[in-house]
């Protein structure tokens, strides 16, 4: 008998190590451990043994039971595994194949720059105003020193609507809107982003709507060399730590000193290119001391206070910072131009 | 302003400096230098004289000359018709390099005959057309035959080594518009000293002249008569100079007029004495006539246009352009000079208005030096005499009634250096000014400074301040920043804007930005919200850009056809921006989408439709805190012509218009070319201006959800919001959410009819709810349905 159970314990065991599938194993453990099988069959003859022979065959018959068990539901651990392997890769995809789209769309480029100096400027502690693009021409022009008949009028020329009213052709009336708001008393820190107009035919490098980014700052002992401190943090944010800006003279009707402010070529890094036209400097933006007619006109005492102002081209800084060539691309919007741009934020 | 800096160089030393590295200097000081360029240009060039020319045997037009150079005879073949034997020209020797024609001359074999250099014209050279004859521009330069042969500094020697300047001057900067002044402004800016203007001293006889004026338009007024002239060409260096500052000589006597003017700043005018008819001078201002110019053009005169009448004629129109009728010819033996100042205001107006924009006019606009016409009178007389063989000079008369008193502005140390944030001494000030002539008085730590009569752009201290950093240069100042500190943050509206502009392009729009003006044609499409009148610019520049928009829309479906006819087919714009009418102007949001949105065509996406765009505007406005039942939605008018009324709504705040959504109209579509595209048009200014509720914190149910399924069948004109609301109203609060989840027509619902089946969500927040309660509730609903709406429960 015992050799008997050897033989079967052999068998079984083998049987088991080469079973293929699950259904086969089950098979499998019906035969060898089931109600009916060999095994099973001899428990009764256990009975009929020596009651000292009895504990020794109880052992032995449950030693190869245990051991089929156990080959059972290690082989079962076994398949299943191989099955779920088999499932899933059945299940495998082309995962080369594309994503849905969740893709974020561009902001307009000019838009793109607008917020980044806003950001800037907002670090620095600077309020955003804003204005009507339909303006007098009081504010638009008498109010920053621009009477009627002003020669430098001519750099501006002009949508009117009527005798009194016009497009405003640059941000600065913001400035004025808000130093009257403020009552002769200062300190004020603001930018003023926003459309203006000027009658130019539209070509490659003129647009008669165009984008601004007006900024001024007044106080009781505001400096130019703040003013020249503050666009050399402006520069190095938008072109990089290694931009240096230089003043050029300039004339604007209400700034006084007046400059026209140059950066370092972020291209060559001054060296001279042809972004730069050779000269190592591009030219970013006009600035100036705010004149004392324009405090006064708007209710600051020229004696008491003193501020700075600048004005950047919005569309300038997005030709230099992207490498346009046609400004006409900006007011187009092909969603080929617009698409480029959807990485930035 | 166009500058020899030959010239300049006569009365500041700038010969031995790089011109790039003056140009900049300049520019950084505030002349800017537009542009450098030189009369001619070219070097290893000689004179040399042709002593044998053959014609060509292989060609019927080229010419084989020999031509001496001092040192040695070249054989050079010339293409020129008018080369021949005998004459000098200017010879360019092999390795020469002309900029002008890009051209480096080689030993060549022209139809197998030797060439040693190009015998060349001055075009060649880079001489300007303008200022050459019809001969000089088909040939060979002809030297005169005493030209040295031999002789290697050609330009020089031709006097065409000169460079000019093209100056970009700011407004303020009309003294510039003067060689001198300018001179004296190098000068300051390089610290070196000006040459004074030569003291002229003349033989007069009494005048014969008189002048007035009747206008305070001019107040200062001055003739000198100069007689006995010979007009004829001009001499060399006059010519010269007028070339290289961008004027083409006529004659001696026009030329002398252009000459003091170039060099003073000061514009003259010359009336030939003979065709005067009287002896005096009115300037008056009250004509309204036409006037024949001397480009023989005619103009319409209107008051306030400045007239310097004789007799009867108007013989100038004051400080723009003189009249045909008193022109300098050939046969001029007398003239009468004309310096005078005239209000700027006045010439602008007149000459903006009649488009004549002249050398004179220029410098009248921007402003001349009062105290320099006596000199620039007496200059021209001079050069009369010396150039034109003038005999007979007068004394200039005089109607002057403006005020000479000088200018003078203070400035004190401490003003300069907290504008400047500088820390400058009284030294550095002293030296400024003195770099720059300007006399000034020092007491303690004020400079009273004498502003020279030239510099109509100083009146105040600032002025002078900025005179001061800008030849002391920019690089002294110091970067700091503003001291005090300020928070800086964007308010609720521009916050809110951000958020909205930051959504729409996540979930897959692009933002455009497209023209305020726009086409009559356009104008009053989509104006659904703006109904004020329309904004018309005065003068539009053209009929595309005549009015302001009343709606972004009719711009986004142009930029939708662009981008279609360029096979984009899938457009979904967003823009923000003012839209206009009289007295309002109001910020609006605009979404357009035209096609399927972030199309995966390998998933079958799905094309826009009427609920996307809904679901977008939701979502916009859920974004900012505003949710139903604050808005209402209302279907657009039956006759609506820009949107199709099955598709569209208005959005309503109570009574308010706030934003349209919906279809463009197939006749809309037909005008802009375009396909579906459903529009949103929302008035930012109403909804940004919304108050946004603070959120309140709900205790979440912790009893258990039971959901049931219901589908009605109804008519087909029922709207899902009455099933909804009756369901709501018989919810009594138990219901927590309902979707609706198919709406179905066709197999075994009734034609006319649909079903529609929608899933409830109930939960009572203090306790589990029981089969039956739900029942109850759900019963009644049904009941109410079917009441109501007719609607019957599909099984």
């Amino acid at each position: 008998m015992k050799e008997q159970l050897e033989k079967i314990e052999i068998e079984a065991l083998e049987q088991i190590s080469l079973a293929t599938d699950l259904k086969h194993l089950n098979e499998l453990r019906v035969t060898y451990l089931g109600k009916k099988s060999t095994i099973q069959s001899l428990m009764p003859m256990m009975g009929k043994l020596p009651s000292e022979e009895r504990a020794a065959f109880g052992q032995l018959i449950n030693g190869v039971k245990t051991r089929i068990m156990t080959k059972v539901e290690e082989k079962q651990k076994e398949l299943e595994a191989l099955e779920l392997q088999r499932k899933l890769e059945k299940e495998t995809i082309d995962v080369t194949l594309p994503g849905k789209d969740f893709r974020a769309k561009s902001f307009h480029p000019i838009s793109i720059i607008v917020d980044e100096i806003t950001n800037i400027c907002l670090g620095m502690g600077y309020q955003v105003e804003e204005g009507p693009e339909v303006e007098s021409d009081y504010y638009n022009f008498e109010m920053l020193n621009l009477p009627k008949d002003h020669p430098a009028r001519e750099m501006q020329d002009t949508f009117y609507i009527n005798e009194n009213t016009l497009l405003r052709t640059h941000t600065s009336p913001v400035q004025v809107r808000t130093l009257l708001k403020h009552n002769g008393v200062g300190p004020l820190k603001i930018i003023c982003p926003g459309k203006v107009y000027r009658r130019d035919d539209d070509d490659a490098t003129h647009s008669h709507q165009f984008y601004q980014i007006e900024g001024l700052v007044v106080d009781k002992n505001v400096t130019m060399a703040d003013l020249k401190g503050t666009l050399s943090i402006l520069a190095k944010k938008m072109f990089g730590e290694k931009r240096e800006i230089k003043f050029r003279s300039s004339y604007f009707p209400f700034t006084e000193p007046s400059v026209e402010v140059d950066v370092s070529c972020y291209a060559c890094d001054g060296k001279g290119c042809s972004i730069c036209k050779g000269t190592g400097w591009i030219e970013i933006l006009g600035a100036g001391m705010v004149h004392p007619n324009v405090l006064k006109m708007s209710g600051f005492d020229p004696n008491v206070y003193q501020g700075f102002a600048f004005g950047i081209g919005v569309e300038r800084i997005a030709i230099l910072r992207y490498g346009i060539d046609d400004i006409r691309y900006f007011y187009t919007n092909d969603l080929r131009f617009l698409n480029q741009f959807s990485k930035e934020r | 302003m166009k500058a020899s800096l030959k010239w300049i160089n006569e009365y500041v030393n700038i010969d031995d400096l790089n011109i790039n590295e003056l140009a900049n200097k300049m520019t950084l000081a505030g002349l800017e230098v537009e542009s450098i360029s030189y009369l001619a240009q070219g070097d290893k060039l000689v004179i040399g004289e042709v002593i044998d020319c053959q014609e060509h045997i292989e060609s019927d037009h080229l010419h084989v000359c020999k031509v001496d150079i001092g040192d040695e005879i070249l054989q050079i073949v010339c293409g020129a018709p008018n080369v021949a034997k005998g004459q000098r020209v200017i010879v360019a020797l092999e390795g020469a390099y002309l900029p002008a024609i890009d051209l480096t001359i080689k030993k060549a074999k022209i139809r197998n005959v030797e060439s040693n250099g190009m015998i060349c014209s001055l075009s060649e050279l880079g001489v300007d057309d303008k200022y050459l004859s019809e001969e000089q521009l088909n040939g060979i330069e002809v030297l005169p035959s005493d030209a040295k042969v031999g002789e290697t500094n050609v330009l020089s020697y031709l006097g065409l080594d000169d460079v000019t300047f093209e100056l970009k001057l700011t407004p303020d900067r009309g003294d510039c518009n003067s060689i001198y002044s300018l001179a004296k402004d190098i000068g300051a800016i390089l610290n070196r000293p000006v040459k004074p203007l030569e003291a002229i001293n003349l033989k007069e006889v009494k005048p014969t002249l008189k002048c007035i004026s009747q206008t305070p338009s001019c107040q200062l007024f001055k003739i000198k008569t100069v007689r006995d002239i010979k007009v004829k060409e001009s001499p060399d260096y006059i010519k010269k100079y007028l070339m290289a500052c961008g004027i083409r000589s006529i004659n001696n006597v026009v030329d002398i007029g252009n000459y003091v003017m170039l060099l003073t700043g000061q514009p003259l005018h010359m009336y030939d004495l003979n065709k005067l008819k009287s002896d005096t001078f009115i300037v008056k201002d009250d004509y309204e006539c036409e006037f024949k110019a001397l480009d023989e053009q005619l103009y319409q005169l209107q008051k306030g246009d400045i007239c310097i009448t004789n007799g009867d004629d108007i013989s100038c129109l004051g400080g723009v352009m003189g009249s045909f009728s008193t022109m300098i010819d050939e046969n001029t033996t007398g003239v009468a000079i004309e310096a005078a100042h005239f209000k700027g205001a006045q010439i602008r107006r007149t000459s903006t208005r009649l488009q004549l924009i002249s050398d004179s006019s220029i410098r009248f606009t921007k402003g001349t030096d009062i105290n320099r016409c006596d000199f620039a009178l007496n200059l021209a007389a001079a050069l009369l005499v010396k150039e034109a063989g003038a005999q007979m000079i007068e004394e200039t008369v005089s109607y002057d009634v403006l005020d000479h008193k000088e200018r003078e502005v203070e400035v004190t140390l401490t003003s300069i250096n907290s504008l400047l944030g500088t820390n400058f001494s009284l030294n550095d000030v002293s030296e400024v000014f003195d770099a720059l002539d300007f006399k000034y008085e020092l007491k303690d730590e004020t400079f009273k400074v004498t502003i020279p009569s030239y510099r109509n752009d100083i009146s105040i201290d600032a002025d002078l301040i900025e005179e001061i950093i800008r030849i002391k240069g920019f690089e002294h100042l110091p970067l700091t920043v503003p001291s005090f500190s300020s928070v800086g943050a964007l308010n609720d509206v521009q916050n809110k804007r951000r958020i909205i502009r930051t959504h729409l392009a996540s979930i897959g729009l692009n933002e455009a930005m497209t023209y305020t003006l726009v086409d009559e044609k356009k104008i009053e499409d989509f104006h659904v919200l703006n109904r004020f009148d329309v904004i018309k610019v005065l003068h539009p520049m053209s009929d595309e850009r005549a009015y302001l928009r009343k709606s972004i829309v009719p711009s986004l479906l142009a930029t939708i056809n662009y981008n279609l006819s360029r096979n984009i087919s899938d457009v979904n714009l967003y823009e923000i921006s003012n839209v206009y009418g009289v007295d309002r102007i109001h910020e609006y949001l605009a979404i357009t989408l035209c096609g399927t949105l972030n199309n995966v065509p390998l998933y079958k996406t799905a094309k826009s439709d009427f609920y996307t765009i809904k679901g977008i505007v939701e979502s916009v406005l859920g974004l900012i805190g505003i949710e139903q039942p604050r808005y209402q939605y209302s279907r657009v008018e039956k006759d609506n012509n820009y949107y199709h009324p099955g598709k569209s709504v208005y959005l309503y705040v109570g009574k308010t218009r706030i934003g349209v959504i919906g279809l463009i109209h197939p006749l809309m579509a037909k005008k802009y070319e375009v396909k579906d595209v459903y529009v949103a048009e929302l008035d930012l200014d109403e909804i940004l201006k919304m108050k946004t509720s603070q959120v309140k914190f709900t205790p979440l149910i912790p009893y258990p959800p039971m959901t049931r399924d219901i589908a009605v069948v109804v008519k087909d004109d029922v709207e899902v919001e009455s099933i909804l609301k009756i369901i709501k109203k018989g919810g009594k609060g138990l219901i927590t959410d309902i979707n609706v989840f198919d709406v179905y027509q066709g197999e075994n619902i009734e034609q006319g009819y649909k079903s529609i089946a929608i899933s409830l969500t109930y939960q009572d927040k203090n306790k589990t709810l029981k089969d039956n309660e739900v029942n109850e509730v759900q019963n009644k609903i049904i009941s109410s349905l079917e009441k109501v709406l007719d609607a019957k429960l599909r099984t």
